[in-house]
């Protein structure tokens, strides 16, 4: 009753706050007040840190050190003060300090390093700013000073392999390429499964883009986010944790705050870096494995059949081209330049604080022609008009442009042609080229591959506005407004003479998404006697997202000359789709902390979505969490065990169906040469709602040994309910879209841990090492009467199943030495990674000299190999040259007697196969060749990188403050079984229309694309 | 001491961004068209056009893809992965594609007939050119259903045979001709007669047939209409001209190059050898009917119902009649007449090239070689190509997996 009573208190004071808010008016008294000064440094190496938190609890008063790592804090009132001081990456120091009026009291402050800091603010996921202590779910961090040496360019390769349970999957080598984000598995059937995205608190577009014409790749907003400005990424993972963002974020959330002002004179820091890209060997003349990427001499491939019509003499004998158009040094790989230039400014007085910072780089590809340039500027600005008031003003722009090579499954691609040989498409030449090439040669001009032009232009505003009012220490009000703004422009010709379109093509894509984003969120703290601290907090959202992609594609020029729309005479085809939709949402929760220990959080998110069906109306997410620590109690050992959090958490958050999927709708068609006409498109579902995931999480973070080693360890399970899933209805019925409808269930579970080590923190030597692991399974539970959905490319979703998973013909017998046994609709495994593991280690010597290095593994996935079934079947193949000659005896023969003799393997029958040969009484004398059987474990580990900094003496430098230089290098080596060109390709393409719009995709397959690159790189950074 | 007027400039700031977004809370797709918007009678002429354009989509599926390869009207010399149908094995599950479009082209047309008769009078309705026009686009949709498919199924319906489809055809072309006849729309009758002169000699009502094929004049085509312009470009020629995914290479159409209705030429490479297909291998034999992506598919022509009146005088036993009407047919493209053969079964083999050739990449192969095969080997009409191929189209995995009434 007591406690009753005491909430109905504190509810009717926030209301009361919030009436003030609204009448702008509250009151306030003057009083007498001092000052604090003092500094704050490591306390291991006694460098000053720069950005340090220093609070004063109670007056809501507070600041952050400076670039010499020092703080003033005026107007403080007289008295006795705890001063508190926190850093990300130290443990919390308070001192207490007498201020008189008129008088300046000092505070210092040496930080001791943790491995987990409990006290740390945290923003992702909460209601308002609240210690990592406090929240129940865990939270992964990235800082800026984990990425300072190492060779990242943007906020995508900041998080490959560095939080346990997400993934991050490339689709191409080409520099420019995005990349895809999936975070604890795949909880939805048929919604996109990318996290949502915040920048400084504001929500972005999430999803990759599809470039559009003959690429086949994609490029992400997050690649707009500069790594040098970045401060701090913070993911929150699943619906136990990102409850209060309802609908949409039942996939995890990202949050990239970038770098801010800090009060002091301005610092201004530069950094210069080049180098240089190169692919490893794929191929040489005596040892072509895979690709025939070297040209310069006479190359050679075996005659199959996979047609009807090959002469059975000539099967399995070699046939011999040559490419007159190959570059000088015989090999179509080049290495590519790389520049990057960044210079940035920060600081600020008292109340006003800014951080302005510019890039630009210029960076080649590994093929002629490729490139990317990309420029961005940003400006941060904090200022204080009053005290109890932080206004924020972060806005970037970023204009990035990219060449790219004709690539992935596309009879223009790179890959494609030259890696198939004389079976590609660039035979014969222009005019004179193949003149000289003997007879008995085949010849080949690959060259023109580059002829074609495909430049992707995008530009990518972001801005926001945060208001913090703090009018007194219990309560505080955060309102953000953003503006998102992506456009991206890909235009891709063929010009006048080109060799597989004389007459030229012109394809022009434009897509335009903008985000309005408003949130409001207030927290109102009150203290329940001594022991008990409750925090009620209420807040909203609003987004509206608007989307237009339009595309045109003209063909048929003239002559040569620049192509445009308007001068290709035959127009090929056009189109268009436009939506705009709006998500709401409203919260409440309450957090009721007991003796700074245990703090047990309920909170409900209410949302409405216009994607909703009309009787659907709002949904409602609960959830509920804990955290205790248990190192606060005078029993904990903290002597050699510092701290120690238990967690658990318990919540819900939502997917929301397509914008069109509830409507019944009909797509406007040209139709007898020019008239109108309706075609259908939606089927449409009134009933329709989102998909509700339901997560439970529980696990602890430690830190022991004086910060040396660090834990956190993380079980989960997520349910999706009322998953939607794309039924198929009867083509006979006239719709081909299927339905989409809440029928499906799917369940994830998971167990993560991250491991921080200081194996060696001495004056002189300091090694820490991370690792963090991942363990992740997941099953479709219903699909509710379905027997299986398609996934695209070879992948299904199927009951009892992971989702999805390949599935296909299976050779059950692969080492036997006998025709295959081939079982149908067999399970291959999963389309994504089951397991991860990053690894990573910094060596610090004598404070001048860093060593980084990052590994990480993904295993237990499958992918086809599409480039190795189109290529053997071809001939063109090295590891089936061999076989694929017996085979041809074999089939002359009409007996497998020689493949027996030979100890060929069934699977070597089956993935050499060069189409079905039927014995005499018709039963199958030699296996047909089907890309079933090129799905492959797609395991792998990578060395993703590794950098050497030497921080340059500052004798040596004098006008400096600091200055570096670091040698890194990138992708250098990879581990794998898996026999394509690279186990993290996919062709983007294969998603829907090359633009992605909401819907989800889950059947990769790698099908031409061009492997990443190595890189290595020099940099020289300096701050003045 | 806070400032209070601060405070209220800051909160008017921070509403502005809410001010002016009248439409904030609603969704908007501009581009689609709600169900309901259909209903309008000033959409009917759309929604007709839309059944014209559905069956462009269902020939290109089929006619101009499919068909050719699996008819032995074109061989394969691509890198698609069709090579299964190319070698006539058709399989449910590589029928997705041609099922769904040939039955939305009947969907589309069948269920805009019933949304026009709910909204018109009865006198609107039996008098209306689209109406006549959508009836027409109903009868081609279940002749192609009707000639392919092996069994069908209506609407989610369950297992019927594909005669069927004959069936409505025969009742959808007969309404095209009395209510285009009341519109005063003389194309649409003449296709209609057309049209329904073919299905009813399926049905075995050969004297029907030839009544029909009498009202279409030798040089009518009514044809299918394809606009690359529109996104409904021929795919035919894409294959052939683009790609090379489809040669006359090992047909019996290699063996009649002159032939003015099965038109093709050899495609050289820049050094002057004979270029191969997109599987690197194949000679390319480019054929030369469809020579743009906008080129149509003659779907009821009055060649087609020479042909036709020769087959059925061939049934009769009438030789020197079946050669009158085949060399009628070709004088129409400028050819020499054929000298009559002596026997019946000379006479069949030349009605098998003639109907082939006249009729060449229209989608009509498949059912000629069909109905040949199954007349036996005893019979004069028999044609083996068919020995060991699949016959027809099976109904698609897609269509066996989601309907309830097939899953038994």
């Amino acid at each position: 009753m007591y406690a009753l009573t005491r909430h109905r208190s504190t509810l009717a004071r926030f209301a009361a706050a919030v009436v003030l808010v609204t009448l702008g008016a509250l009151p306030a008294s003057a009083q007498e007040t001092g000052t604090i000064r003092g500094s704050a440094v490591a306390a291991t190496t006694m460098q000053p840190l720069i950005g340090a938190q220093i609070s004063i609890p109670g007056t809501g008063l507070g600041t952050l050190t400076n670039s010499s790592g020092e703080y003033l804090i005026v107007g403080v009132p007289v008295g006795q003060h705890e001063v508190h001081a926190q850093m990300i990456g130290f443990g919390e120091a308070v001192a207490t300090v007498n201020v008189t009026a008129g008088e300046a009291a000092v505070a210092n402050f040496e930080l001791s390093e943790t491995a987990i800091a409990l006290e740390e603010l945290v923003v992702t996921g909460t209601a308002a700013d609240v210690r990592r202590k406090e929240i129940g779910n865990s939270l992964e961090a990235v800082t800026a000073a984990e990425i300072e040496n190492v060779p990242v360019s943007n906020s995508m390769e900041i998080l490959q392999g560095r939080a346990p349970g997400v993934t991050v999957m490339t689709s191409s080598g080409q520099v420019g390429a995005g990349s895809t984000i999936k975070i604890r598995g795949t909880t939805s059937l048929s919604q996109d499964t990318e996290p949502l995205i915040y920048v400084d608190g504001i929500r972005i577009f999430n999803l990759p883009t599809g470039v559009g014409g003959g690429a086949r790749t994609a490029v992400s907003p997050l690649q707009d986010i500069a790594a040098e400005d970045i401060s701090r990424i913070e993911i929150i993972k699943g619906a136990a944790a990102t409850t209060l963002y309802g609908t949409e974020a039942s996939a995890g959330v990202v949050q990239i705050f970038t770098k801010r002002g800090v009060a002091g004179e301005a610092i201004w820091s530069a950094e210069v870096t080049t180098g240089f890209r190169s692919q490893p060997d794929m191929t040489s003349f005596d040892d072509p494995n895979q690709l025939f990427t070297q040209c310069g001499g006479v190359m050679r491939g075996i005659i199959t059949s996979d047609d009807e019509d090959t002469p059975e003499n000539e099967l399995g004998t070699f046939t011999e081209w040559v490419d007159p158009t190959c570059p000088a040094d015989g090999d179509w790989w080049e290495k590519g330049l790389h520049q990057n230039y960044s210079l940035s400014v920060r600081g600020g007085a008292e109340n006003v604080t800014y951080y302005l910072s510019g890039n630009y780089s210029d960076i080649e590809g590994t093929l002629p022609t490729q490139n990317s340039r990309d420029g961005g500027l940003r400006g941060n600005f904090s200022f204080s008009p009053v005290n109890e008031v932080d206004v924020s003003l972060n806005t970037s722009y970023t204009r990035r442009s990219t060449r790219w090579v004709e690539d992935g499954n596309n009879a223009d691609g790179f890959l494609l042609n030259v890696g198939r040989g004389y079976r590609g498409y660039m035979r014969g030449g222009i005019a004179d080229e193949c003149d000289g090439v003997s007879e008995d040669l085949i010849c080949f001009t690959n060259t023109h591959i580059f002829n074609s032009e495909l430049v992707t232009l995008s530009d990518h505003f972001i801005t926001g506005l945060t208001t913090q009012w703090n009018p007194t220490e219990e309560f505080s009000n955060r309102f953000t407004a953003g503006w998102d703004y992506y456009k991206i422009n890909s235009e891709n010709t063929h010009p006048f003479g080109h060799i597989r379109s004389p007459e030229g093509f012109f394809d022009d894509d434009n897509t335009l998404h903008t985000k309005l984003s408003l949130e409001y969120s207030g927290s109102y703290r009150d203290n329940f006697g001594e022991n008990i601290v409750s925090t009620t907090s209420i807040g909203g959202q609003l987004f509206r997202d608007q989307h237009r992609y339009t595309s045109i594609t003209v063909s048929e020029f003239a002559g040569p000359g620049e192509p445009t729309i308007e001068t290709g005479a035959v127009l090929d085809g056009r189109g268009e789709l436009r939506f705009a939709s709006t998500s709401a949402g409203v919260f409440a929760q309450e957090q009721l902390g007991w003796k700074d220990r245990l703090f047990l959080t309920a909170g409900i998110r209410v949302d409405g979505n216009s994607a909703f069906g009309e009787e659907f109306g709002l949904q409602a997410y609960p959830k509920l969490s804990a955290a205790y620590v248990l190192s606060d109690y005078d029993f904990w050992p903290t002597s050699w065990w510092e701290t120690f959090k238990l967690r658990a958490a318990a919540g819900m958050s939502g997917k929301a169906p397509g914008a069109f999927d509830r409507f019944r709708t009909w797509s406007p068609v040209s139709a007898n040469e020019g008239e109108p006409g309706f075609t259908p498109n939606d089927v449409g579902n009134p009933d329709i709602g989102p998909e509700r995931t339901f997560e439970v999480e529980g696990g602890f973070d430690a830190s022991m040994l004086n910060g040396r080693l660090g834990i956190e360890a993380t079980a989960y399970q997520a349910t999706t309910t009322d998953a939607l899933v794309g039924v198929t209805l009867p083509p006979s019925l006239g719709f081909l879209s299927s339905r989409t409808t809440n029928i499906g269930e799917v369940r994830n579970r998971g167990l993560e841990f991250q491991v921080t080590g200081g194996l060696v923190r001495t004056a002189n030597v300091d090694w820490q090492v991370r690792t963090n692991i991942s363990l992740m399974s997941s099953e479709i539970i219903d699909l509710g009467g379905e027997q299986e959905i398609s996934a695209d490319n070879k992948a299904y979703f199927k009951e009892g199943f992971p989702a999805p998973a390949y599935f296909g013909k299976k050779i059950m017998n692969p080492d036997e030495v006998a025709n295959p046994i081939i079982e149908d609709n067999a399970e291959y495994g999963p389309v994504f990674p089951t397991h991860l593991l990053g690894m990573s280690t910094t060596l610090t010597l004598w404070d001048r000299l860093t060593l980084n290095a990052l590994a990480e593994y993904q295993g237990g996935h499958f992918l086809p190999n599409y480039t190795g079934y189109q290529n053997a079947r071809r001939g063109v193949w090295y590891p089936c040259y061999d076989v694929q000659q017996i085979l041809a005896e074999a089939t002359r023969l009409q007996s497998t007697a020689p493949l027996d003799e030979a100890g060929i393997t069934a699977a070597q029958r089956a993935l050499c196969s060069m189409g079905r040969v039927e014995a005499e009484d018709g039963s199958t004398l030699l296996p047909d060749y089907d890309s079933d059987f090129w799905i492959e474990p797609a395991d792998f580990l990578k060395l993703r990188s590794v950098s050497l900094t030497y921080a340059i003496p500052s004798e040596w430098l004098s006008f400096t403050r600091n200055a570096s230089v670091t040698l890194s290098g990138a992708n250098l080596f990879t581990w794998s079984d898996y026999t394509g060109a690279d186990p993290e390709m996919e062709d983007f393409a294969d998603r829907s229309g090359e633009t992605l719009v909401g819907g989800g995709f889950f059947g990769r397959r790698d099908y031409y694309q061009v492997p990443p690159p190595r890189t290595f790189l020099l940099s020289f950074r300096v701050s003045f | 001491m806070i400032d209070v007027k601060r405070y209220k400039i800051a909160l008017a700031f921070l509403l502005i961004p809410l001010g002016g977004c009248d439409n904030l809370f609603t969704v908007e797709a501009p581009g689609r068209i709600a169900n309901d918007n259909l209903n309008e009678i000033a959409a009917f002429p759309a929604l007709v056009a839309g059944m014209s354009a559905d069956l462009t989509d269902a020939y290109d599926a089929t006619a101009n893809y499919t068909l050719p390869v699996t008819s032995g009207e074109l061989f394969h010399s691509g890198s698609y992965a069709i090579t299964d149908v190319a070698k006539g094995i058709l399989l449910p599950e590589d029928m997705n594609g041609e099922w769904g479009q040939m039955q939305q082209a009947r969907w589309v047309a069948e269920s805009g007939i019933e949304r026009m008769q709910g909204i018109l009078s009865d006198e609107q309705f039996n008098s209306s050119s689209l109406v006549a026009r959508a009836y027409l686009y109903a009868g081609l949709a279940n002749r192609l259903l009707g000639e392919n498919v092996c069994s069908t199924t209506i609407d989610g319906g369950p297992e019927q045979p594909n005669t069927v489809h004959f069936e409505r055809a025969i009742e959808q072309f007969t309404n095209a001709i009395e209510i285009g006849q009341r519109a005063a729309d003389p194309i649409t009758v003449t296709a209609a007669y057309g049209g329904r002169a073919s299905v009813r000699a399926w049905m075995g009502d050969w004297a029907g047939a030839v009544q029909d094929a009498q009202q279409v004049p030798v040089d009518f085509s009514f044809n299918i209409l394809f606009n690359s312009g529109a996104g409904n470009g021929n795919d035919l020629y894409i294959e052939t001209h683009d790609r090379y995914e489809f040669s006359v290479y090992n047909t019996i159409f290699e063996d009649h190059p002159d032939d003015p209705r099965a038109p093709w030429d050899t495609v050289f490479t820049g050094e002057g050898e004979v270029d191969t297909g997109a599987n690197g291998l194949t000679p390319v034999y480019q054929q030369q009917k469809y020579l743009s992506e906008d080129a149509d598919n003659p779907a009821v022509k009055g060649t087609g119902m020479l042909v036709l009146r020769a087959e059925n005088a061939l049934r009769n036993g009438d030789i020197g009649l079946a050669y009158s009407f085949m060399n009628d047919a070709r004088a129409f493209y400028g050819m020499d007449p054929l000298v009559p053969a002596s026997t019946i079964e000379e006479a069949w083999d030349d009605l098998h090239y003639e109907r082939g050739a006249t009729l060449w990449l229209e989608g009509r192969r498949l059912w000629d070689l069909r109905r040949w095969f199954n007349a036996g080997p005893s019979s004069p009409a028999y044609h083996p190509f068919l020995e060991d191929r699949d016959k027809c189209l099976p109904i698609s995995e897609e269509e066996r997996e989601s309907n309830p009434n097939l899953q038994a």
